[in-house]
Formats: structure tokens, sequence, C-alpha cells
């Protein structure tokens, strides 16, 4: 289990001191997929440095199971590393050594024997899927396969953790699809927690079972992803889940819009003509969506009603009683 | 072509010039790249982006090199004669000239290492870090083989600079093509003596980059094959 307490980080410039941290908290439980979501410049490759202390927080405790980090002496912090993978958005693969080299590099670091080390590397490039590009150069290989090589390197010494600072960003749609699979498979199969540091909202949504929002060095909303996902609270979280309903026309006072938010048995039942046909009042559908997020489809709708007390309880009434979820928009 | 001329090439005067310039070249860029390549990667560790950021130092081997790199090499060779003298017992012949191409030599070599090695990807040394190596396994697991192919351009062309130093060491007692050039051709009027000196050395600077830029493009991993988009 990570968990960070009270975190802060902040860097001196010549034109002041920047805080790339405040007061952050967070707590990491074992088999989590955990994604961490900002825009860039939100702190969030800050946050995730901090976790193995590439950067050192300028406040806080961090414990990882249940130890403090932060009093670790060198010997220490390097095993901690080895016990934490970490892949990049550039991937960072030594480009002078080949596939086979750069998966062994960890192991050398750790002082495994030759033969441990080649027992090691094959089994890493069978789970990675690049039997066949042991002997080749990172030169040689596309994107995706240098962030295979990096997964491979960063699991080569069994470590508890994997933490990924936009591993994806600099890959296709297709290429991040088989990424993020084998990211997923790796926590089903191997038992290892990951970490996800991210600005794609997709990347969020198809692997990650908690996310934290984190905005102006903040972190502004946690929870399950099904949770923040179906009913984000904060602004940059609608911003980043909802782009859609920023788009949305501005309405007038003669008017009410509300978000219906359907999960579970609801989304299989026609809510919105019931509505209609009981309550005898005209809908106006402005926007619709749903979502799967762990194989569970999440539906997200705007509508707009007459202003009028009696029609607004009459349709909070029925909403309450089919168990549908429903924020006022204002 | 003159008497002077062909008295020199069956005396062997000729083809002893050539291997001194060989011998002086090789010997004295060896010595100074021992003595540069880990004044280089103090250098470039200490500096404030380095591994290791220790600013007094950086700040004291960084002017000690500029000094050494600042002064012309003629007055350079002139003003360490006496420490010449002192390390080699002579201020006289190649024991001495050898020792004023590595001072002249190990600063310039210092500051090609160091370029070399801020040429590494700075996300490869985090990618190092952490997986929990050390800096000494930094510099030379990361630092040192991922800079190879510019560190062995470096080096051919540090030894090329040697070479023309020691041609001007043939004018305060080194020896050589360049020392055969000026008591023989300049000194006595024989244009062809320079030329086929020139010559000679022009074949050898030749030489030395062919075979540099062989190993150079050997050793790269990186170019000699192109990458295939995903």
């Amino acid at each position: 289990m990570i968990e960070l307490k009270h975190v802060s980080k902040s860097f001196p410039t010549k034109s002041g001191t920047v805080v790339a941290l405040n007061d952050i908290n967070l707590c990491i439980e074992d088999g989590d997929i955990y994604g961490i979501i900002g825009l860039s410049g939100a702190g969030k490759s800050t946050l995730v440095r901090c976790i193995n202390l590439l950067e050192k927080p300028s406040a806080g405790e961090i414990y990882i199971d249940g130890e403090n980090i932060l009093e670790f002496d060198a010997k220490r912090l390097s095993a901690l590393r080895r016990n934490i993978g970490m892949i990049f958005q550039s991937f960072n693969l030594l480009e002078q050594r080949t596939v086979a080299a750069n998966i062994a590099f960890p192991l050398e670091i750790a002082k495994y024997s030759k033969e441990e080390r080649e027992k090691r590397v094959k089994e890493l490039l069978k789970l990675v899927g690049l039997v066949d590009k042991e002997k080749a150069y990172p030169s040689q290989l596309s994107g995706g396969q240098k962030q295979r090589v990096a997964i491979a390197r960063a699991l080569a010494t069994r470590p508890k953790y994997l933490l990924c600072d936009e591993a994806t960003s600099s890959l296709d749609p297709n290429t991040t699809s088989s990424i993020l699979n084998l990211l997923k498979s790796i926590n089903q199969e191997l038992g290892v927690t990951i970490i996800v540091i991210t600005h794609e909202m997709r990347v969020i949504e198809s692997i990650c079972n908690k996310v934290a929002v984190i905005d102006h060095s903040q972190i502004v909303e946690s929870g399950l992803v099904s949770q923040v996902f179906a009913d984000p609270k904060s602004q940059i979280a609608r911003e980043l889940i909802l782009p859609d309903l920023l788009k949305l026309p501005a309405k007038d006072t003669t008017q009410v819009r509300f978000r219906l938010i359907f999960k579970g048995e609801v989304i299989n039942q026609p809510i919105i003509s019931d509505l209609a046909i009981k309550c005898q009042v005209p809908i106006n559908i402005l926007y619709a969506d749903a979502k799967s997020i762990e194989n569970k489809t999440y539906g997200q709708m705007v509508i707009t009603i007459p202003n009028e007390e009696e029609v607004v309880s009459k349709i909070t009434a029925y909403l309450d009683q089919v168990k549908v979820t429903y924020v006022k928009e204002v | 072509m003159s008497d002077l001329l062909k008295q020199l090439f069956s005396d062997g005067m000729i083809s002893l010039g050539v291997w001194e310039t060989i011998y002086m070249t090789l010997i004295s860029t060896l010595v100074a790249y021992i003595l540069g390549l880990p004044l280089g990667i103090i250098v470039s560790v200490s500096d404030k982006d380095g591994l290791r950021p220790v600013a007094w130092l950086n700040k004291i081997l960084s002017f000690l090199i500029n000094i050494f790199r600042s002064i012309p090499f003629i007055i350079l060779m002139v003003a360490m004669l006496p420490v010449a003298k002192v390390i080699v017992g002579t201020s006289l012949g190649n024991k001495a000239m050898i020792v004023m191409l590595i001072i002249a030599a190990a600063p310039y070599i210092a500051r090609m290492v160091e370029s070399s090695l801020k040429e590494v990807d700075k996300g490869v040394i985090e990618a190092a870090k952490s997986m929990g190596a050390s800096n000494w396994k930094i510099i030379c697991k990361v630092l040192l083989s991922e800079a190879k192919p510019a560190l062995i351009m470096g080096a051919v062309i540090s030894t090329i600079t040697v070479l023309g130093y020691t041609a001007m060491a043939g004018t305060i007692g080194g020896t050589g093509l360049g020392a055969l050039a000026i008591t023989y051709g300049y000194e006595r009027f024989k244009d062809d003596v320079i030329w086929v000196c020139v010559l000679l050395m022009v074949i050898i600077v030749q030489i030395i980059q062919e075979i540099g830029m062989f190993i150079v493009r050997k050793s790269d991993k990186r170019q000699h094959t192109t990458a295939i988009e995903n």
C-alpha cells in the first residue's frame, strides 16, 4: 500500500517559488490500477516521481507498505526502487544496448548472475511478446515495441508497484489499446499495483479502478472511477470527463436543466419515455452519452424541462422512484 | 626534387619523421585522454544539472580548463618548458614535447568528454535512477556507454589536433615532420621539403579520420538502421 500524507513540493526558481504539489493525500491499495489525471502542468509528473523519490517532497510523509520512505538511507532507497518499476512517455531505453541488454540492465544493477539474467530476460520477452526482437536495437523498433521493452525492463526485478508516466501519450490509438491491455493483464496476472499518470480520459476509463483528479497542484477529487465518472463534482473533473457538457448552449430562465446519471439496472429501462408519459411534461434531450467502465455501462443525459415548480417536483419524484441519480445543472 | 629532399629520403629522415610524428601524437593523446576523461566526467557530473552537483568543484575545474584552453599552444609550450624539466628531467627533445602536448591536450579532451556526456538523454538517466542505480553505475553503464560514439568522435578530433601541435613542437626542439619542414624546408629555403611534409601530414590526418569514423559507425547503434513506424 502506498500512502501519501500532506505531501507538498515546491521548486525555487529565479522568479520565486513554484508550488508543484500542495498538500496531497492519496492512498493506493495493493492490486489497484490507480489513475491520476490532470492537465499538463497540474503537477502529476512530480507527484508520481515522489513515490520513488526521484523528486524529494518539500513536506509531508510517504509510506510504502507501512514504512516512511523519506527516512530511508541510500541502500534501502535503492532496494525500494527495485520494488517500484517505472515507465515513461519517451520510453527512455538505452539506445546503444539491444532489447535483451536493456531488459537485463536493472538485473545487472541488482547484481543478478549471468544465468539468472538470461533466464529472466527470456521470461520477460515472452511476457511482452517480443521474443523475436531480442537482438534488435531500440532504433529498429516502433513506439509500441519500445514501450513493451520498457515495461519488460521495469518488471525485471519483480516489483510490486509499477509507475506509468504518460506511458501511452506518444502512441497512436491502436498501440495505446494494446499497451493498456498489457498493463491490465500485468495487474491481473502478476498482481502488480499500477499507478497511471495521464491527461487522457480513455486511459483511465479503460484500465483504472480508482482515480484522482489533480488540478493546480492539488487533488480536487478522488475515488472509484465508476463514481467519479458518473458524477464528477469538481469543475476540472467535469471538463475532463464530460467535455461535451460545456459546449451546450446557454439556458434561459424559462427552463430547468437536469443531468441524469444512469447506472446498473436502469440502463435497460425506457426511463425517458415513461417519464414523458407519466408526468405529461415536454422533455428536451440536449445531450446523451454512454461509457463502459470496468465492463459496466454508465449513461449520462442532460434534459431540459419547463421551469415550473409543479413540473420539477413531479419529475424529481419520478426519478427518485425509479432510482435514477440526477443533478440540477446551474 | 632538390638534392636535400633526395638525401632526406635516402637517409631515412622522412620515414623517421613520419614515425616520430605518429608516435608523439598517439602517446600524447593516449595519456591526455587518460587524464582528460576523468576530468571531463567530474566536470560533467558536478555541473548544476549533473548527476551530483558540486558547485565549487565544477567552478574550479572549469576555470582551470579554460585557462589552459585559452593559451595558444605555441605560447603554452614555451611557458611549460620548466614544468617539463621537472617532470621528465629535460626541456629538450621528444620527451619534453610529449609532456607539453599532454598538458595542452588534456583540458581539450576534458571539454570534449564533458560535451559528449551532456548529450546523453536525461530521461535515460532518470530511468536508471528509477531502477536504483548508483551514480557510479550510471556513469559507467549509462553515461559512458550511451555517449560512446560521441566519445570516439571526440578522441579522433583530439588526435588530429594533437597531430597539429606536434608540428608546432618542431619549432622549439621537437622532432617529426614539423621539425623536418622547419629545419630543412623553411630555414634552408627548400619548398619541396615543406610540401612533402605537408602532404604526409595530410595523409596521416586522413587515415586517422577514416579509421575513427569507421569505428564510430560500427559502434553507434542508433543510425545504421531506420526505425519502422509502429
